[in-house]
């Protein structure tokens, strides 16, 4: 990580619903190429982070900044234009169109060299999951759960993001899916994406993480290199129960 | 002839269809009759942009089409503007009135819009009502000339059947280039996701505000047609009854398609004037189905919402779609 220049930093950030707070002093920063992943028990506050992020949800105090540059009122399609992506909980693809249109809406903000980002990036996309190139004229909503997981992470990509977001991206897949679709995450930081992952699976997110924060009840209660984390004792009992059982 | 074929050849079979009626039907009222269709189709075609690409319901489109009846005839009348100048107006107000409703409504989303939408088709209601010095009041507002585009002027009953498909036509073809290019996605992406859309780049609000604007627009040239047309128009046209027509006929046409809310909006209006189309109707009959109107429009919807909820347009593809596979 170079620690300098973050692409993305939180300082203080105070968010919520109404008048509810959910999240109390955020510190968070993720450094250009790096894979952060941010965990937590449900309801902690990971998926709200996110939200924060892009603009969704508002800030009341401290601030966001990205590319060294204060956002002061973030909004997800403003963000886009400047390189952010976010793959949101549910996928939320477009079902009734077509594979291809719902990556091509996903370079939608490319603004005047849309046509050369979209080629570009389609060709990227169908590398890293070759089925979707299969199943380009299908409706979205005609893929399977790993398939449409695949299709919400390549339309993003189809803005050729530097930050990608992730919300829970192994939400309800099948193992063996699952293990593709961090495989491609693994794959894209090699190239550079710098990726911040929210994920419940914490023993999964770690693994592939350069970085984790562990997040409880809207605060971020540890953080540190993915490594420490998974060896971490507090963290192996309280978030990585399952772990005992395996015997890991 | 395959599904493909006949995909492909719909556009010209419709063309041809609304070409032969003035020649096919002698009958001045029922021509008059394909006309209300046309004017109902105008209004449902914006409809079908808003509420069955973008996913925005509107309760209060009888209103826009009423901006734009009372723009044309106080324009033309008051005003003694030519006629296209008053229709242009009408397109403007009604274009500004759907631009102020949509600024601070788009914001909202499914009930709160629909509702937001509902109270300015109430508000606009009242207000033909109350305007009297421009309106006419409940009395109406009579003397509305023929439309008119320089020395030609539309008397007969196939020339402003004419008049009137000719715009829906040039409408359609709008909203297909609308539809079929970048803002259509976008709105399309809307209709499936705000979320989703927004993560795509989408500025929904921007999007939600252009589509309401040229979905208003439309509507109030359909309302300054259905002005010249009959030359009387009154508050009791432009009420929540009518707006609630609209969007029945665009929802048993069918989301994301053109092609089958106008069939809707030409089979529902037919059903208001069973007595033309049917010859030899009794007029007792006829005076029923046309009391059971409203009655007949819930069940298409009911119908339509329980079986093919992507409507008429829905079921057309289903079907194409299976010809296809066999």
């Amino acid at each position: 990580m170079s620690e300098a220049t973050p692409l993305l930093e939180l300082a203080s950030v105070r968010a919520g619903y109404g008048h509810a707070e959910v999240l109390h002093d955020i510190d968070l920063t993720v450094g250009e190429g790096e894979l952060v992943a941010v965990i937590g028990a449900n309801g902690a506050g990971k998926s709200t982070l996110l939200k924060t992020i892009v603009g969704l949800v508002p800030v009341r105090s401290g601030t966001i900044a990205y590319r060294g540059a204060r956002v002061a009122t973030p909004r997800p399609e403003r963000l886009v234009r400047k390189g952010l992506a976010l793959v949101p909980e549910g996928r939320l693809l477009f079902g009734p169109m077509t594979v291809r249109d719902n990556l091509e809406l996903g370079a939608y903000g490319a603004g005047r060299e849309r046509r050369a980002v979209t080629t570009r990036a389609l060709a990227r996309v169908n590398e890293l999951f070759p089925v979707l190139e299969e199943r380009a004229d299908q409706p979205a909503e005609t893929l399977s759960g790993g398939e449409q997981q695949m299709l919400a992470v390549g339309r993003a990509l189809m803005s050729e993001p530097r930050l990608l977001l992730l919300d829970e991206p192994s939400l309800g897949l099948a193992p063996l899916v699952i293990a593709e679709i961090f495989s491609a995450l693994d794959e894209l930081r090699a190239q550079g994406v710098t990726i911040l992952l929210v994920e419940q699976d914490a023993r999964l997110a770690l693994r592939h993480a350069d970085r984790g924060s562990v997040m409880r009840t809207g605060r971020v209660v540890l953080e540190g290199p993915a490594a420490d984390l998974l060896a971490d004792e507090s963290v192996r009992t309280i978030y990585l129960g399952a772990w005992h059982q395996e015997g890991s | 002839m395959n599904a493909r074929t006949l995909r492909a050849l719909a556009p010209l079979i419709a063309v041809a269809l609304a070409l032969i009626v003035p020649l096919a039907v002698s009958d001045r009222f029922l021509l008059k009759v394909f006309t209300f269709c046309g004017i109902n189709a105008l209004v449902v075609v914006g409809l079908a942009l808003l509420f069955g690409y973008a996913g925005q319901v509107s309760l209060g489109h009888a209103a826009f089409m009423g901006l734009g009846a009372y723009t044309s005839a106080y324009c033309t009348v008051e005003l003694g503007w030519p006629w296209l100048l008053g229709f242009v107006a009408a397109g403007v107000v009604a274009a500004l009135g759907g631009l102020i409703l949509a600024i601070p409504s788009l914001r909202l989303k499914g009930y709160y819009l629909a509702m937001a939408t509902l109270g300015f088709g109430l508000l606009m209601s009242l207000a033909f009502i109350q305007a009297e010095p421009i309106t006419g009041g409940v009395d109406g507002f009579s003397g509305i000339p023929f439309p008119s585009i320089g020395p030609v002027e539309f008397r007969s009953a196939s020339s402003l059947y004419w008049l009137v498909w000719g715009a829906v036509g040039i409408a359609v073809l709008v909203a297909h280039n609308i539809t079929s290019l970048r803002p259509g996605r976008a709105m399309r992406a809307l209709h499936g996701s705000e979320l989703g859309a927004q993560a795509c780049g989408v500025d929904i609000v921007g999007v939600k505000v252009r589509t309401f604007v040229v979905s208003a627009l439309m509507a109030g040239l359909a309302g300054a047609l259905y002005a010249g047309v009959v030359g009387f128009i009154s508050p009791s046209l432009f009420t929540l009854t009518a707006s609630i027509t609209f969007i029945a006929m665009t929802i048993v046409g069918g989301t994301s398609s053109l092609a089958g809310p106008i069939l809707a909006a030409v089979a529902l209006t037919l059903v208001q004037y069973s007595d033309a189309l049917i010859p030899g109707l009794p007029r007792e009959t006829a005076q029923t189905i046309q009391s059971y109107q409203e009655d007949i429009y819930g069940l298409a919807i009911v119908l339509i919402v329980i079986f093919a909820p992507r409507g008429l347009a829905g079921l057309w593809k289903r079907r194409s779609a299976g010809n296809e596979a066999s």
